[in-house]
């Protein structure tokens, strides 16, 4: 059984009294280890798809499971207890809270779990390391590059050791040297970590970088050209993962 | 949690500070209303209750009008259950409600120091009792006019020679200037020797007071001074009346001012989340609940206002402490007591404001379309 399992999802929105649907009834399983790339122009959906799959917006119509959990079953509280153990999530804008430090911003989803203060601290500093900016853990978001605010909006996305990290156009924002760092980060949270992960993309440099690029257009997925190393149900073989976490990362 | 929380308060420094300060400046009107209203409670609660009765001109609601002759003073001394009598006769610098009144009280020097359970502490005792123009002053107005033994003191006609100053731990007589009844009744323009303004009466049996009460109205029904004969607390509720209802309007003003500092929090708490719908949402995103951002946002709220809230009730507490205020009307100083007790309900209640001006902010932010809010600017 698949990780994250989409069966007839679809998605309708109404705007102006007139209905909208972004995602049309789409069947999609993506494996645990996996890293798939979500490539699709501007309205084809990627991001709804993307916050259906973490909890964030609940289809009009369709199953949605992930790791097992029927997830648009859950309610607001729930899926939010639920997406703080399975979910980290990278966004495009790194959604830095301004006022607090990168410790203090990495540890926020740590807060939501009963552990010592010190344990907080240990997890915090190896999320810090593994993102490859714990020299900047005490500054705040207004005095990190764009790159750098990047590597914190990840380390946060890994501080409680989800199994599934969500990136929503993670290196839009940034400049080339920027993105390929970040996108180097998330090839080894891949590799070393075993995160399965999904990344929206307009970049088909960075698509490259995942196992399986699906492509949506009008909400709905593209079949893979002829002779295409990736695309909508090719699937590369997946990496065997390194150990995770206990000790390497947290 | 709690440095997120402290540090979101603090990240628009100017909005925070003028509404911790229109929370502080709420409160300390409310305390300050809550502290006149303490002062009357005092006032009505401190006084002798039943065992002591004034006898006071019937239909007369001025000590420059009420005029009872000094010969009923022995007459109503002979009444079974009547254990002493003190003559009075009362000028006062201000017949209106004032927060400088000077109240001058004439009596035999004798009576009068049985009566007023005082102590002097500065000057001369003996020097008041055989002096005609001496005064005995209380410490509240000695403070309030800087007098001490040895100054000369003038309030229109009456010139005294304050020759000690005394405490006695209530509010009404350390407001008070004692002085000889002959000296007042004597007083250039009062013409008055022959009568005083109210007779106290000290009773065996408080329990015998109503009786008491109508037996003195009845002896001088048809007398040249008719008489109103009252027990202490109620002779002081009508005395005060008029305060008591200038009280009454400034106790709703304190509650406005509850309701506008709700108006003015919640529309603060507005601002603040709709600021920062997307860390808000990102909050939503990473794992926080409903409740938790609801109680972010409630937590931001109420601590500005516990923050405004003891600023305001300590700034009402230094300013009445240090000035000592108090408003008087007809001679009977009330003065302002800001007790333990309303400095907390001042915090308390700001605190709780802020609790209640914060709940539709977090409904709202808790509840965020947070796929929305994500991509809002």
């Amino acid at each position: 059984m698949a990780l994250i399992e989409l069966r007839g999802v679809t998605k309708v929105y109404s705007k102006g009294g007139r209905d909208f649907a972004p995602l049309k009834d789409l069947d999609l399983d993506i494996e645990k280890n996996e890293f798939v790339a979500l490539m699709g122009p501007s309205g084809s959906g990627k991001t709804t798809l993307l916050n259906i799959i973490s909890g964030i917006d609940k289809p009009t119509r369709g199953s949605v499971r992930v790791g097992g959990v029927d997830v648009p079953s859950l309610s607001r509280s729930k899926a939010a207890q639920w997406r703080s153990r399975a979910i980290g999530y990278i966004f495009q804008r790194y959604n830095l809270v301004p006022v607090l430090t990168a410790f203090e911003n990495v540890e926020l989803p740590l807060l939501l779990h009963k552990m010592s203060g010190a344990a907080r601290a240990k997890r915090v500093t190896l999320a810090l390391q593994a993102a490859g900016i714990s020299h900047r853990a005490n500054h705040t978001p207004t005095e990190l590059s764009g790159g750098e605010e990047q590597r914190v909006s990840i380390a946060r996305a890994i501080v409680a050791d989800p199994q599934i990290i969500v990136a929503d156009e993670p290196t839009g924002d940034l400049d080339r040297d920027s993105a390929s760092a970040v996108l180097g980060l998330l090839t080894r949270l891949h590799r070393e970590f075993g995160k399965t992960l999904l990344m929206v993309t307009h970049d088909a440099k960075a698509a490259e970088i995942a196992q399986r690029t699906i492509r949506l257009q009008k909400g709905t997925f593209l079949t893979p050209e002829p002779g295409a190393s990736s695309g909508n149900g090719t699937r590369p073989p997946t990496p065997s993962p390194a150990p995770t976490a206990a000790g390497a990362a947290p | 949690m709690i440095t997120y929380i402290l540090r979101s308060l603090l990240r628009n420094k100017t909005r925070s500070i003028l509404t911790i300060g229109a929370v502080a400046l709420t409160t300390f009107i409310f305390c300050f209303v809550r502290a006149i209203d303490s002062g009357m409670d005092r006032l009505l609660s401190s006084s002798g209750a039943e065992k002591k009765l004034i006898v006071y001109h019937k239909n007369r609601f001025c000590y420059a009008t009420s005029k009872l002759l000094e010969r009923y003073v022995p007459r109503i001394a002979e009444i079974p259950g009547v254990e002493r009598v003190l003559p009075l006769k009362v000028y006062v610098s201000n017949c209106r409600a004032s927060l400088d009144i000077v109240t001058f009280e004439g009596g035999p020097t004798d009576e009068l120091l049985a009566s007023r359970p005082i102590k002097v502490v500065a000057g001369d005792l003996e020097q008041w009792k055989r002096d005609e123009d001496a005064a005995l002053v209380g410490v509240a107005l000695a403070k309030r006019r800087s007098l001490s033994p040895g100054v000369k003191f003038r309030v229109g006609n009456v010139l005294v020679n304050v020759v000690a100053i005394f405490e006695s731990g209530s509010s009404v007589d350390d407001n008070i200037a004692f002085t000889h009844l002959g000296y007042l009744q004597r007083i250039p323009g009062l013409n008055s020797v022959g009568y005083v303004t109210q007779i106290e009466v000290y009773l065996k049996d408080p329990a015998r007071s109503e009786a008491i009460a109508r037996q003195i109205d009845d002896m001088f029904a048809t007398d040249e001074s008719p008489t109103d004969t009252k027990p202490e607390r109620a002779f002081l509720a009508r005395k005060t009346r008029d305060l008591a209802e200038v009280v009454t309007f400034a106790r709703v003003l304190g509650y406005v001012c509850v309701l506008v500092m709700l108006a003015i929090l919640a529309n603060t708490v507005v601002m603040a989340v709709q600021d920062r719908v997307r860390e808000l949402a990102m909050l939503q995103a990473v794992g926080y609940d409903v409740q938790r951002v609801a109680a972010i946002v409630l937590a931001e709220s109420g601590l500005a206002a516990f923050a405004g809230g003891l600023v305001g009730a300590g700034i009402a507490a230094l300013v009445l402490w240090w000035t000592r205020l108090g408003i008087a009307t007809e001679g009977i100083q009330v003065e302002f007591a800001l007790s333990f007790g309303s400095i907390g309900m001042g915090v308390v209640s700001s605190t709780v404001a802020g609790a209640i001006a914060g709940i539709a902010p977090a409904w709202h932010a808790s509840h965020l379309e947070i796929a929305d809010a994500l991509r809002s600017l």
